[in-house]
C-alpha cells in the first residue's frame, strides 16, 4: 500500500492506495507547530481506525507547500512507517515538461495536479485548485506541456480579511443567498463573496481560453464544492486529484533508471 | 457656500472641499483608530493651509463613516476646529431612496451616499433611463455594489472582499508567494509567480464585478447602467465591459447632496 500526503497551507490531505485504487482518504488541519511524533501518531491512528495496519504501508509520497513541515513529515514517515518518503521537488521525475521561466518557482502542489490532470483527463486542460488560501489556475497545452498559470486569493482567505478589516461587518456563514441583491448585511456579504468569487473564476478561465485556446476545466481542492456549481466554466470536479498525482509520481520514480519512458522528458530542475 | 465633506472608510479618510457643487480639493488621510480629534483636526487644518485656504472659509461640515470608533472623534474635530456641527449621514435623513433594505440603520453610510449620488447624477442620463436601473460599484477596502431604480428605490446590493485586503491576506497565508505591485500584466497566463499573482488580482477582481453585475442583469431582466468609484476603480473598471462610467468623487458628492437636502433652513 502507498500512503500519499498532500500538505497545503490550510489542510493536509492523505490517501491510502492499493495499486491505482484510492482505498480511503482523510483531511487534517495544517499545524506548523506539530512535531514528527504528533503527525506520526495522528496518521497511524487514522489508518488503524479505518482498518489499515500501518505496517502494510510499503511507501510514502509527500508534496508540501509549507517548507518547515517537510522535514517534520519526512521524520514522521521514517519513524512511524519505516520508509524514507519520496518528497516531490527538484530532482524528482514527474514526466512533466515545465515551460515556466524558472521551473523551481512552480509549487510542488501545482506540478502534482498537472501530472494527474494530464494522465486522467488529457490535454489541453486547465486545472483550478481551490485551496482556501489561494485559487490557482494552471494551463497544460495540447502538447502536454505545463505553460504557467494564475494565482488569485482564495475564498476563505479573502473573506477572513474582509471580516477583520471592515469593523462594522459581521463574520458570516458562506452559503449561497437567494438573490444577488442583498437586503441586509449578511445576505449582501454572502452575495458579494459567493457570486463575486464565482465571477473571478469564470473571468480568469475565459481569459485563459481566449489567450491560449479551448481546454477542458477540472476543479479540485477544499473550497471547490462551495463555488463550482455557481460557475459557468467548470465541467469536472475531482476532489482527490492531488492524491492521484502523488501516486503517479511515485510510480514514475519507483524503478530507478531501468524503465525510462517517453513520458520522462524533463525540463529544468524538475528533471 | 464652502463645505468640508469627510468619508471615513476602513483604510482611508477621504476629505473633499466643495465650493457650491464644485469639488475643489480631494485629500486622503490614513484611517487610524488611535488618533484623537486634535490629531485629525491638525491634519485637516494643515491640508487647508498648505493649499492656501483659510479655516474661516469652511462654512459647514458633513460626514459619512463606516468606522464606529471614528464617529465621535470626527464630530469633535469639526466642532473644535471649524466651529460647526457636522451633518452625519444616516438613515433618518431626507432625500434618501425609498429602501428595500430590511433595516436601513444597518446600511453603511458610504453605501447610502453612493446610491444617492449615482441616482442624482444619472437618473436623467439616457443610458440609465434605457437600462431602468443604476448600479454603483465602489472599489475600496471592500468591493461594494448598490442597485437603485430610476424611480429612486434602493433594491439591494453586495459586499465582497476588496483587491488590496485580499492580496494582503494571500501573502500572509501563503508562505512562498512574493508581494507584487498590483498592475495589469501583459498576458493572462503568468509564466512567473509575480505575473501569475498580478493576473489573478487584476482579472480576478474584474471577474468579481462582472460576475455580480451579470447576476444583477439576470435578476432584473435587463443590464443596469453601471458606474464605478473607489481607489481601485481606475485599474479595474477599464477592463470591465459592463461599467460605463467612472466617478472618483461619487461618495463625497453623495455626502454633499445629503447635506444640501438636510441643512437647516
Amino acid at each position: 500500500m502507498l500512503l500519499a500526503i498532500d500538505v497545503g497551507n490550510t489542510e493536509i490531505t492523505l490517501g491510502i492506495f492499493r495499486g491505482r485504487e484510492l482505498l480511503q482518504h482523510w483531511r487534517v488541519g495544517t499545524d506548523r507547530n506539530r512535531t514528527a511524533d504528533e503527525y506520526g501518531l495522528l496518521f497511524t491512528l487514522l489508518l488503524e481506525n479505518s482498518g489499515y495496519p500501518p505496517g502494510q504501508v510499503e511507501a510514502v509520497v509527500i508534496c508540501s507547500v509549507v517548507p518547515p513541515l517537510s522535514p517534520v513529515l519526512e521524520a514522521a514517515s521514517a519513524t512511524y512507517f519505516g520508509h524514507a518518503p519520496l518528497l516531490v521537488g527538484p530532482g524528482v521525475r514527474t514526466g512533466l515538461v515545465i515551460r515556466y521561466e524558472n521551473p523551481r518557482e512552480v509549487g510542488a502542489d501545482r506540478i502534482v495536479l498537472a501530472v494527474a490532470a494530464l494522465e486522467k483527463y488529457g490535454a489541453p486542460c486547465i486545472v483550478v485548485d481551490f485551496s482556501g488560501t489561494a485559487t490557482v489556475f494552471d494551463y497544460i497545452s495540447a502538447g502536454g506541456e505545463y505553460l504557467g498559470g494564475v494565482i488569485a486569493p482564495g475564498v476563505e482567505t479573502a473573506a477572513d480579511a474582509l471580516f477583520q478589516f471592515a469593523s462594522k461587518l459581521p463574520r458570516i456563514e458562506l452559503v449561497r443567498p437567494k438573490s444577488v441583491l442583498g437586503r441586509n448585511t449578511v445576505t449582501s456579504m454572502q452575495s458579494g463573496i459567493i457570486f463575486g468569487f464565482a465571477g473571478q473564476v469564470d473571468e480568469i478561465v475565459r481569459r485563459l481560453k481566449a489567450e491560449l485556446g479551448e481546454a477542458q476545466v477540472i476543479a479540485t481542492g477544499e473550497a471547490a464544492e462551495l463555488i463550482t456549481h455557481e460557475t459557468h466554466t467548470i465541467q469536472t470536479t475531482d476532489p482527490f486529484l492531488s492524491l492521484d498525482g502523488l501516486r503517479i509520481i511515485h510510480e514514475r520514480n519507483r524503478t530507478p533508471r531501468a524503465r525510462r519512458t517517453t513520458g520522462d522528458r524533463e525540463e529544468g530542475s524538475q528533471g | 457656500m464652502t463645505l468640508l465633506a469627510l468619508d471615513a472608510g476602513n483604510t482611508n479618510l477621504t476629505v473633499g472641499l466643495f465650493r457650491g457643487e464644485h469639488l475643489e480639493h480631494l485629500w486622503r488621510i490614513a484611517t487610524s483608530h488611535r488618533r484623537s480629534s486634535d490629531e485629525y483636526g491638525l491634519d485637516l487644518i494643515g491640508l487647508l493651509r498648505r493649499w492656501g485656504l483659510r479655516l474661516e472659509e469652511v462654512q459647514a461640515c458633513a460626514m459619512a463613516s463606516v468606522v464606529p470608533s471614528l464617529n465621535a472623534v470626527l464630530v469633535e474635530a469639526c466642532r473644535r476646529y471649524f466651529r460647526c456641527e457636522p451633518l452625519v449621514v444616516g438613515p433618518e435623513l431626507r432625500g434618501l431612496p425609498s429602501s428595500c433594505y430590511d433595516d436601513p440603520r444597518t446600511l453603511g453610510a458610504d453605501r447610502l451616499a453612493n446610491a444617492v449620488a449615482a441616482w442624482s447624477r444619472f437618473r436623467t442620463d439616457p443610458r440609465a433611463l434605457a437600462a431602468g436601473h443604476i448600479a454603483v460599484v465602489d472599489f475600496g477596502t471592500a468591493t461594494k455594489l448598490e442597485v437603485v431604480s430610476i424611480a429612486g428605490e434602493y433594491l439591494g446590493g453586495a459586499i465582497a472582499p476588496g483587491i488590496g485586503i485580499s492580496a494582503g491576506a494571500l501573502y500572509r497565508h501563503a508562505a512562498r508567494l512574493p508581494r507584487v505591485e498590483i498592475l495589469r500584466p501583459a498576458q493572462v497566463l503568468g509564466r512567473n509567480n509575480v505575473n501569475a499573482i498580478q493576473s489573478g488580482l487584476v482579472f480576478g477582481f474584474v471577474g468579481q464585478v462582472e460576475g455580480l453585475l451579470e447576476r444583477v442583469a439576470a435578476e432584473l431582466g435587463r443590464a443596469p447602467f453601471a458606474v464605478a468609484t473607489g481607489g481601485y476603480a481606475g485599474l479595474i473598471a477599464g477592463e470591465c465591459p459592463t461599467i460605463q462610467e467612472v466617478d472618483m468623487s461619487l461618495t463625497l458628492t453623495g455626502i454633499r447632496l445629503l447635506w444640501e437636502w438636510n441643512r437647516a433652513a
